[in-house]
């Protein structure tokens, strides 16, 4: 049964499309924590004199720290856009493809 | 089996009381005496959560309660649970001491410690939950041979697992030693005691609700030590800096990188270690399992990270409240020397802090809470090292999947009382030795024997067993290999004059090495296993995006 299930699921076009808009926002995410995290490891490796100056003329705030606590910050709420997202739109979608394979299997065995 | 679990307990608790008792007179000069508050608040620590491994021992049935706590444990539950797994008492007193002496550079690691959970999330999270059951390795072997692919994925954990758990023992000797005022030998058979009775009877349930306690207590605390010390800033961090950097030797440079990464390949290395290590460490991968779906999967990362990100935060306040308020203070020096040996060495200054900002009592609790967090962490790598011993090796190569579960069970405790053992001997070996490298070696070769196979199985369609296999060690050994040829094993420790290998982190040369070498060994693979095993990838490929067909949470 399950590997008729899959078989379907794999012919549903929905599972395409779900597939490729997870997949696009996962991979668009991932990429821009590997952007800015080696970014900021290569100023640190090349440009360390930047990274200690401070933000303005007399703060405390330096760069480094400005931007190590912007990652923080926003690699977080990216995560959260994720999960949001993947929790209520993605998983209903997945839900319906799922229950479409299953009920189809079902009605196919029971004729 | 819950009056055995009585019985050790009690015999554990026996044991202990004479050694506290006879802690200060043996070696006086060697050890801080008695302190009674951190012995108060552990001994609560101890007794709650043996109360809740006879809780869960009940509970602990089946193979599935014992590896995944029955698969009901919820998105928050795990993710604080991760979040204990994650930050051990390195985290605590070795990146509070990194920011004190380097100040920025302690910023840096924290921040590449934290990275590892947005890719976890973004590309691992649902397919772990959707494809594995107990260990990483279900998934590393889903559709490739079984009993050649567990045995790898068993090495390379147990690997990890060891250097861990060193790093974990000998700290825990070191700090027991100069906070309670006990005998190394002593704590670590405290240590060593206590996680073979959690482990071997409360499996996973009791494990987690160790971490979760523990984690806690370490949130609390170290919001609290921080929030004292800031009032004496007026809670403003402009004041801070400003008399952190007036008293630190380095100024206002406090806040530029450092000697530790002035070399930009050593840098770059150390992101990539500590980025894809943690996406390659058993213990954390295991968790992924004990949540009912992959929609609890992505909760918990985000719970996780959520708590480890605010901690560092906090790691990084508290490191440059310690440089104005333990710095200047030469109660906390060796002598009363101001910047000379700090008492109790450089990672001590978490605790001096406590103590200069409220007293014996909160430094009581944070003691307290560092011995509960080795603990904790000891456990969690215990119980990832016997589900390697019972589930990978014996189950599925030995039995080759004709195991019961019952025998299955039994071989896991008795796995997890042989890890106890072995953790105690380690830490009594390498008492002397210097293991700060350890947990960077663990996540070099996560980074590099774990994380390239895994990612492969679950993106790749084109791997083939031998090409897991052969990339697999080629990862595994080169790891291990350039780290004792760097500096922190082949000169600190061995002696010899130059470093062969120049860098700390060996993960830049040896993760690429391992996926070079898998997806070239797969590509070569003309076996008609091979054929079979791209072939398997379809239906493999569903399951992992949608879940269906996934492990099942089980009924209570």
């Amino acid at each position: 049964m399950s590997e008729a299930v899959y078989a379907r699921i794999r012919a549903n076009s929905k599972f395409a499309q779900l597939v490729a808009r997870r997949g696009r926002l996962a991979w668009w995410l991932a990429g821009i924590v590997f952007v800015l995290f080696y970014a900021l490891v290569l100023m640190i490796a090349f440009a360390p004199s930047v990274i200690g100056e401070r933000v303005a003329p007399g703060s405390t705030l330096s760069v480094g720290v400005a931007a190590g606590l912007f990652e923080f910050v926003f690699f977080w709420l990216l995560m959260a856009y994720y999960v949001s997202k993947a929790n209520s739109d993605f998983d209903a979608l997945t839900a319906e493809i799922v229950d479409d394979a299953v009920s189809a299997e079902v009605i196919k065995d029971a004729a | 089996m819950t009056r055995m679990l009585a019985a050790a307990s009690a015999a554990l608790v026996l044991a202990v009381i004479p050694a506290f008792g006879a802690g200060p007179a043996v070696d006086a000069a060697a050890k801080s005496s008695v302190n009674l508050h951190a012995i108060a608040m552990f001994v609560v620590f101890v007794l709650l959560t043996l109360g809740i491994t006879y809780w869960a021992a009940k509970r602990t049935r089946s193979a599935s309660h014992f590896y995944t706590a029955g698969g009901g444990i919820t998105g928050l539950q795990n993710g604080l649970a991760i979040a204990g797994d994650y930050m051990s008492a390195a985290t605590l007193l070795g990146l509070t001491a990194m920011v004190y002496t380097t100040g920025y550079d302690g910023y840096i690691y924290m921040i590449a410690f934290f990275v590892g959970w947005p890719i976890i999330l973004f590309l691992m999270a649902e397919r772990l939950r959707n494809l594995g059951r107990y260990t990483f390795a279900d998934i590393t072997s889903y559709r490739l041979d079984q009993g050649r692919v567990r045995t790898m994925a068993a090495i390379s954990s147990l690997t990890v697992v060891c250097f861990y758990l060193i790093a974990q023992m000998v700290g825990a000797g070191q700090l027991i030693k100069l906070l309670f005022g006990l005998d190394y030998i002593i704590a670590l058979f405290i240590v060593g005691g206590l996680m073979m009775i959690y482990v071997t009877f409360g499996g996973m349930i009791a494990t987690t609700w160790v971490q979760i306690i523990k984690a806690g207590m370490l949130l609390v605390g170290g919001t609290f030590v921080m929030l004292l010390a800031m009032r004496r800033f007026g809670f403003s961090y402009t004041t801070v800096v400003n008399e952190a950097t007036a008293v630190h030797k380095l100024g206002f440079k406090l806040f530029a990188p450092g000697a530790l990464l002035a070399d930009p390949v050593n840098a770059v290395s150390l992101g990539v270690g500590l980025m894809f290590g943690t996406a390659g460490l058993p213990h954390i991968l295991m968790r992924f399992f004990t949540v009912s779906d992959a929609k609890a999967a992505r909760k918990s990362v985000l719970y996780a990270s959520g708590f480890v990100g605010y901690f560092f935060n906090i790691v990084f306040l508290m490191g440059l409240c310690a440089i104005v308020i333990v710095g200047t203070n030469p109660q906390y020096f060796e002598g009363g020397q101001i910047g000379g040996r700090i008492i109790g060495g450089g990672n001590m200054v978490v605790m001096h802090l406590a103590n200069a900002v409220g007293g014996d009592l909160l430094l009581g609790f944070l003691a307290a809470v560092a011995f509960a967090t080795i603990l904790a962490v000891v456990s969690g790598l215990a119980l990832a090292g016997a589900s390697a011993i019972s589930h990978d090796l014996y189950a599925r190569v030995v039995m080759k999947g004709k195991a019961n579960e019952t025998s299955e069970l039994r071989v896991s405790k008795i796995a997890s009382i042989g890890l106890g053992i072995v953790a105690i001997t380690l830490g009594i070996l390498f008492e002397r030795m210097n293991v700060a490298f350890m947990v960077g070696l663990a996540f070099g070769i996560a980074a590099s024997a774990n994380f390239p196979v895994l990612i492969l199985s679950m993106y790749w369609p084109g791997l083939t067993t031998r090409g897991a296999i052969v990339g697999g060690y080629a990862g595994l050994i080169s790891a291990v290999v350039l780290v004792v040829l760097s500096k922190l094993v082949w000169v600190s420790v061995l002696g010899n004059a130059q470093a062969i290998f120049p860098y700390d982190q060996p993960a830049l040369f040896s993760m690429p090495l391992a996926f070079l070498v898998t997806i070239i060994v797969s590509k070569l693979d003309r076996s008609r296993a091979a054929e079979a095993e791209k072939k398997a990838f379809a239906d493999q490929y569903v399951r992992a995006q949608t879940g269906y067909g996934a492990a099942t949470a089980s009924a209570h």
